[in-house]
């Protein structure tokens, strides 16, 4: 994986990138469970909501295009 | 050992477990304060953890920012911390900017600082809890990155960068544990504020259907505080995207029923003491009333289930079609008929109370069974924004920063730097964050934080170096930080704790390779403990908060929230979600004890009960007649601003031109179910009735 990317002639940590894309999946997903109630099934919900998001960030920095 | 032997140790352990019990039973062991205190010790572990694996420089900024995020509750601690977020991101893009474009000239950077810290102390003035506190961190941290790579520009970004990537870090430490590990759902702290309210709101309804007295300024205040909590953490449960089946819109609607309900009793209370023209209450209103008494008295102790408040919600409303029957009854004539209007109007103040009371109990069995419908209420400002408050307590950071920075330039004291940044930092920071009234001592208290942790510092200093692992580390770092925060987690000590994490974080700066150094530590400490002089002398003589100021305050917003209620432009809930801050916010600091400050409290009051008599003509059925809205709210403004010796009796003939105008409306058969019509006669009874007492005018010298 790149280890910054540059916008606007200003160097990031990719990962921050991949954290933010993995955010914004997880956001709609945890959204959609919420409404579905779907937490609920599980026996401690913050845990499975964090390992979701754990899941998702090792999803994308897996895929992470190497430009 | 001999068998003797091992008794003895056997009891002398035994004594010891037994006075260590005691000292923490004595001590009041609260299973509430422990784990929050667990939970801010293991996000400063974790987010030490976090920073020394990435190893960034500056490691104790993660550790700086836990206690300031960390709250009891998951919901707060997320607006918290994504105020501390958004503060943080804007804030280093301003200071960027600054150092681009100013790095040359020092004195223009202090100039340009100083209007920053002005404008995000205006900001934060307008906005309230956390997304105040947003606006003082977009002031720190341009403070903190201008100043600290003043002498090399260079460096500003990668500082920058550093800055925001440890402020994440602590974030998400914060996160993993308030959220995840040890959560705690902001939901029962919003119901139990507002049963506080609400216990409250009752028994100024008892008092006014006894008929007993008007509710005290002090209950005024008291229950005006409550709904202020209420509001707050409901704003902070916003923040949690998992509360049940949406039950804080259903809370928002109890709130807001509470709050109707409080006004109503407010004007039932107040037109049953002072309407009457005879010697006593018309016999058909003290039957109602009796009656309201009845039902209210038959409610019991305990919190009824969905069905027991619908039920009840039933019996109120039942008595509410039943009193409407009886007031249509009541034909009007153009006339003036004192005992008639005085039977109306008392009976339309019963029935008013007991439809109010049935819609708060309809929203009870809302909130307790999420499958029944309720009447939705939108969001509205809570906040009531005061410029020229704000002006002020913007100019104190401001001013506070300029003074110290001037000094450091010109002294070329080292430590110049620091103090003028902490010193511009806290006083803006520390009043997004501590209420109005408790400034000064919020200032102490972080003072005594910095001095109880110096000590203890000294003896990590001497410890740490021969520790081996980062567990031996984070037994001694979180020891010092559970204890302060389990004993100082409580309301106004917390800056006790926050003081002395902070003292902890710069005077210790654990670091991944540790470089322990006492006299930077001593430094520290000395520079430090002048900066609670310097904030609490920017607080005590810049705009200090004196009675006087608060009255001012008080009686201008009063005016300006009614002016725009009887302008339109804004409605009943908009009005009172902002009075409520208002009067929790002013009301809440004066002395009720003096007559001046009990007589302005009843004033706003007073005006509130207008507004609410005003909204209800707007929102009736039928064409208000005249405008009659718009020309009570005018003489009640002019009434509100009339000294306590002004004759009123204009004003007076005026209110009674409008109730006539109305009663005419109401006397002709084609418009005789105008309830617009209607509630401008029963609404100029009572302005009559307010007018007459004085209750809008001026107590005379507020300043």
């Amino acid at each position: 994986m790149t280890q910054e990317i540059s916008i606007f002639g200003f160097y990031f940590p990719a990962i921050v990138l991949c954290a933010l894309v993995a955010g914004a999946i997880w956001y709609a997903l945890d959204y959609a469970a919420i409404r579905l109630s779907a937490w609920q099934f599980f026996l401690h919900p913050p845990l499975a909501r964090l390992a979701l998001y754990l899941v998702l960030f090792a999803l994308v920095c897996a895929f992470y295009p190497n430009f | 050992m001999s068998a003797a032997g091992s008794a003895r140790s056997r009891d002398a352990a035994t004594t010891l477990v037994r006075r260590l019990a005691a000292c923490v039973r004595d001590a009041g062991f609260d299973p509430e304060r422990f784990r929050f205190a667990s939970a801010i010790t293991l996000a400063a572990i974790g987010a030490l953890y976090f920073a020394f694996l990435v190893n960034l420089p500056n490691t104790y900024w993660a550790l700086l920012t836990i206690p300031l995020v960390m709250r009891q509750q998951s919901g707060a601690t997320v607006w918290r911390s994504s105020a501390r977020l958004i503060g943080t991101l804007s804030g280093m893009v301003v200071g960027l900017v600054i150092v681009a474009f100013f790095d040359q000239n020092v004195f223009a950077i202090v100039a340009v600082l100083s209007l920053w810290l002005f404008a995000m102390g205006v900001l934060a003035r307008f906005e309230m809890g956390s997304d105040a506190y947003a606006y003082g961190v977009a002031g720190l941290t341009a403070l903190i990155i201008v100043l600290d790579t003043r002498s090399d520009g260079g460096q500003a970004f990668s500082y920058a960068v550093s800055r925001s990537t440890e402020t994440v870090i602590a974030i998400i430490a914060g996160f993993v544990v308030g959220l995840v590990l040890l959560p705690r759902s902001t939901l029962p702290l919003v119901r139990s504020s507002l049963g506080e309210a609400r216990a409250k709101v009752f028994e100024t309804i008892r008092l006014a259907i006894d008929r007993e007295s008007e509710p005290s300024a002090e209950m005024q205040r008291g229950f005006t505080a409550d709904l202020r909590t209420v509001f707050s953490n409901m704003r902070s449960a916003s923040f949690e995207r998992t509360s049940p089946n949406g039950s804080l819109p259903r809370m928002r609607a109890q709130a807001n029923a509470l709050i109707e309900t409080l006004a109503t009793a407010e004007a039932f209370s107040f037109a049953l003491a002072h309407a009457e023209r005879g010697d006593a209450v018309p016999q058909p209103v003290e039957e109602a009333r009796r009656r309201l008494a009845k039902l209210f008295d038959d409610l019991g102790e305990g919190e009824p289930d969905a069905e027991e408040a619908e039920e009840r919600s039933g019996r109120f409303a039942a008595l509410r079609d039943e009193l409407g029957e009886t007031i249509s009854a009541y034909a009007f004539a153009e006339e003036p008929d004192a005992d008639k209007l005085d039977t109306v109007s008392g009976l339309y103040r019963v029935r008013q109370l007991a439809a109010r009371l049935a819609d708060l109990y309809a929203a009870d069995a809302a909130v307790l069974d999420p499958k029944r419908t309720f009447k939705t209420v939108k969001p509205t400002q809570t906040r009531y924004r005061d410029l020229v408050a704000a002006l002020e307590i913007g100019s104190r950071p401001a001013i506070a920063f300029a003074l110290v920075a001037t000094f450091w330039l010109f002294s070329g004291w080292a430590n110049g730097r620091v103090l003028a940044l902490i010193t511009g930092a806290l006083s803006l920071l520390v009043p997004t964050i501590a209420p109005r009234a408790a400034l000064a001592a919020a200032g102490r208290n972080i003072a005594t934080g910095f001095l109880t942790m110096v000590p203890v510092a000294l003896l990590l200093m001497v410890l740490l170096p021969h520790v081996q692992t980062f567990w031996e580390f984070a037994v001694l770092i979180g020891a010092p930080i559970f204890v302060l925060f389990y004993l100082f987690a409580g309301g106004p000590q917390l800056p006790i704790a926050i003081g002395g994490t902070i003292m902890l974080a710069i005077g210790l700066q654990p670091a991944n390779t540790p470089s322990y150094d006492a006299a930077r530590l001593i430094n520290t400490g000395v520079t430090l403990s002048i900066m609670p002089v310097l904030f609490v002398s920017a607080v005590t003589i810049l705009f200090p908060n004196t009675t006087a100021h608060v009255r001012r305050h008080l009686k201008r917003g009063t005016d300006k929230l009614f002016r725009k209620a009887i302008r339109r432009r804004l409605d009943e809930p908009g009005f009172f979600g902002q009075f409520v801050d208002l009067l929790g916010d002013y009301g809440g600091d004066l002395d009720v004890d003096d007559e001046t400050n009990r007589r302005l409290i009843g004033r706003s009051r007073g005006v509130a009960l207008v507004v609410h008599e005003i909204c209800g003509i707007r929102n009736s059925k039928g064409t208000i007649p005249e405008h009659a809205d718009r020309r009570l709210g005018e003489i009640a403004e002019e009434a509100a601003r009339a000294g306590p010796q002004a004759d009123l009796s204009s004003l007076l003939d005026r209110v009674e031109a409008v109730g006539h105008d109305a009663r005419r409306r109401l006397a002709t058969t084609d418009d005789a179910g105008n309830s617009a019509a209607f509630r401008t006669v029963m609404a100029a009874e009572l302005l009559h009735a307010m007018i007459h007492q004085r209750r809008l005018c001026l107590p005379g010298k507020t300043t």
